[in-house]
């Protein structure tokens, strides 16, 4: 890939707490691609500082926003420096940096708007059992509301193009955010793609993720959100 | 068809509470609250027992459960408040963080 090609691409991670992991996750992306903007979500440990030392651009927030917020601040400097492409990618490890180059070509080669990493088109996924019965249910739930066949409705690893991410804007601060652009590309019919991506369940990133009972808290926001629109 | 509205409304209340109240103790407390307002909803002569207990008439049957109903609407309404006030501290937060960014050092760039 050449360096033009590289300084369109913008990786966003979107980091609370994750000082211990993220100098490693920054590098293994930077191995790659030069441009990684970290948005510190107010984190009480050094995230930023490691962050910063391992190459990223950092963004600080003053105050504890969400994930969404985060990635979505991310999202707003990376087009700024005048990404045509945003990938958002974990900061915990879970996500594979040598598989965002295949999913960027796929996705040009396509000519969609947004490349959806997908950890059930592949085997390469540890993934445990409850988590597995958790994701069913988002999934089923994402159907019926969404009217969006996808394999896999909660994976933050994603491409997307300059144009999509001018027209969305993550409004859900917090992890409904991950449903919320799913949502919008069933009703603005954008264009999109699934690619197999690998999630490597490590004893730290399921200790640090998300508990299967947010998975009912995820519910309830998104529908409060729904009524705080009318 | 008013009681069915009225339980689904008390038990979205009572899975919104469960889930958004930290503390054990306050969050059993709705949770309760909202399953005994249920069960009058479906039983209201069984209030009318505990009213006359204290010397009260059906009559006010009506009008606690028109309160529920009230207090629930300004819950509501107040947690769309909240929710715009959010939005405006995320704009305000966001706006902090792009002016304040740290770029990697000039040789890092490579």
């Amino acid at each position: 890939m050449t360096l033009d090609e590289k300084y369109q691409v913008w990786i966003v991670i979107a980091a609370f707490n994750e000082g211990t992991v993220i100098a490693d996750t920054v590098a293994s992306v930077r191995a790659h691609f030069s441009n990684v903007v970290v948005c510190d979500d107010c984190s009480i440990d050094s995230t930023a500082e490691e962050a910063h030392a391992a190459g990223a651009h950092v963004l600080s927030h003053p105050v504890n926003l969400g994930q969404g917020a985060a990635l979505q601040t991310a999202i707003t400097y990376a087009l700024r420096q005048g990404a045509e492409f945003v990938v958002t990618f974990d900061a915990d490890g879970q996500h594979d940096a040598t598989e965002i180059a295949p999913m960027l070509a796929a996705l040009k080669q396509s000519g969609a708007d947004v490349a959806l990493g997908s950890r059930f088109l592949t085997n390469a996924s540890n993934i445990p059992r409850t988590r597995q019965l958790v994701l069913g249910a988002a999934l089923l739930f994402t159907r019926l509301t969404s009217r969006i066949q996808l394999t896999d409705v909660h994976n933050g690893f994603r491409v997307l193009s300059r144009k999509f991410c001018q027209e969305f804007e993550f409004k859900q601060n917090r992890m409904a955010h991950a449903s919320e652009i799913l949502e919008h590309i069933a009703a603005e019919k954008v264009r999109y793609i699934e690619y197999p991506v690998s999630i490597t369940y490590t004893e730290y990133s399921m200790r640090k993720g998300q508990k299967s009972s947010n998975a009912i808290r995820v519910l309830l926001e998104l529908l409060m959100h729904r009524l705080s629109k009318h | 068809m008013f009681a069915i509205i009225l339980t689904i409304v008390f038990i979205f209340m009572m899975a919104y509470s469960f889930v958004s109240i930290k503390s054990a103790i306050i969050r059993l407390t709705f949770c309760l609250a909202y399953l005994a307002a249920v069960f009058f909803v479906w039983n209201p002569d069984f209030s009318t027992k505990v009213a006359n207990i204290f010397g009260i008439g059906r009559g006010l049957d009506f009008f606690m459960i028109l309160l529920s109903v009230a207090i629930i609407n300004s819950l509501v309404l107040v947690a769309r408040q909240i929710h715009v006030q959010h939005m405006a501290i995320t704009k305000l937060a966001r706006s902090i963080a792009l002016d304040r960014v740290k770029k990697p050092a000039e040789n890092d760039l490579n």
